[in-house]
């Protein structure tokens, strides 16, 4: 703990990097952020999808329900199902990157316009030929 | 990689708290290889959504309990929250600048996904055996 508190006060002699909000938004930084963000929905998503098959097993925890009548979980299924697809497609970038391909300014704004109308496109896809 | 263990000297970085902790390459390469895993398990699993879309929940558990459904599934999740466990603690360590929380919401994180991917083998035992 007290070795701690020595980094905390080292840290916070440190510059910090100007905050987001001063940035005008960007193709890049728009598609970064949100890769982070929906990967952290989905982490919670996932847990819960875990959990909700745990306690349908061990319990019979709500097995008489039909949850695709309820409004909240259809929008929410909606969202995780794009947040998915996004992560995917956006994920699959960030491969291209760490094996050296795709670095200039003109490739990384087309891969990244290209992943934005794939997202939507394989999400409209999806909810319309596969479920 | 050096070994940490074996010098005598310490580095004037670790002294002064700074510097690398030396772990971060295995956690990015775990954090690709992972992402390399789930690649084909989620094109498989949309496979497997068109394969079921006709099925009531009966039908879809007998179709889960045959191994080359239920191990992609299984992989799938697991493989799914461990990278995801990476990813969260990448999120942590940026945006919490609170040392203390930053190192109790690692751990915390850690824990209760530990905990999941426990209790969901323990449930697949469990499903296959009834």
């Amino acid at each position: 703990m007290k070795k701690m508190q020595a980094k905390q006060e080292i840290y916070e002699k440190r510059p910090t990097s100007p905050h987001l909000s001063i940035y005008k938004p960007q193709i890049s930084s728009t598609l970064s952020i949100l890769h982070r963000f929906t990967g952290v929905m989905m982490f919670l998503a996932l847990s819960l999808i875990a959990w909700y098959m745990i306690l349908i097993q061990s319990t019979g925890f709500c097995t008489g329900i039909d949850l695709n009548s309820c409004i909240v979980v259809k929008l929410a299924m909606y969202i995780i199902s794009y947040a998915s697809i996004y992560h995917f497609c956006n994920g699959i970038r960030h491969l291209f990157w760490d094996v050296g391909y795709g670095f200039s300014i003109k490739a990384m704004n087309c891969t990244g316009w290209v992943v934005v109308v794939l997202s939507i496109f394989f999400t409209f896809a999806f909810w319309s030929f596969i479920v | 990689m050096k070994n940490e263990y074996l010098s005598f000297k310490s580095d004037i970085k670790k002294a002064k708290n700074l510097g690398s902790s030396a772990h971060g390459s295995g956690h990015w390469l775990m954090q690709r290889l992972t992402a390399l895993l789930i690649i084909p398990l989620s094109i498989w699993l949309v496979y497997f959504f068109y394969k079921t879309k006709e099925l009531s929940y009966p039908g879809m558990t007998l179709l889960l309990k045959q191994p080359k459904n239920l191990i992609p599934m299984l992989m799938l999740i697991i493989t799914g929250l461990y990278h995801g466990l990476l990813g969260m603690q990448v999120v942590i360590e940026d945006y919490i600048s609170c040392l203390k929380s930053r190192f109790f919401l690692i751990i915390a994180t850690k824990l209760f996904s530990f905990i999941t991917i426990f209790s969901l083998i323990i449930t697949a035992i469990y499903f296959l055996s009834n």
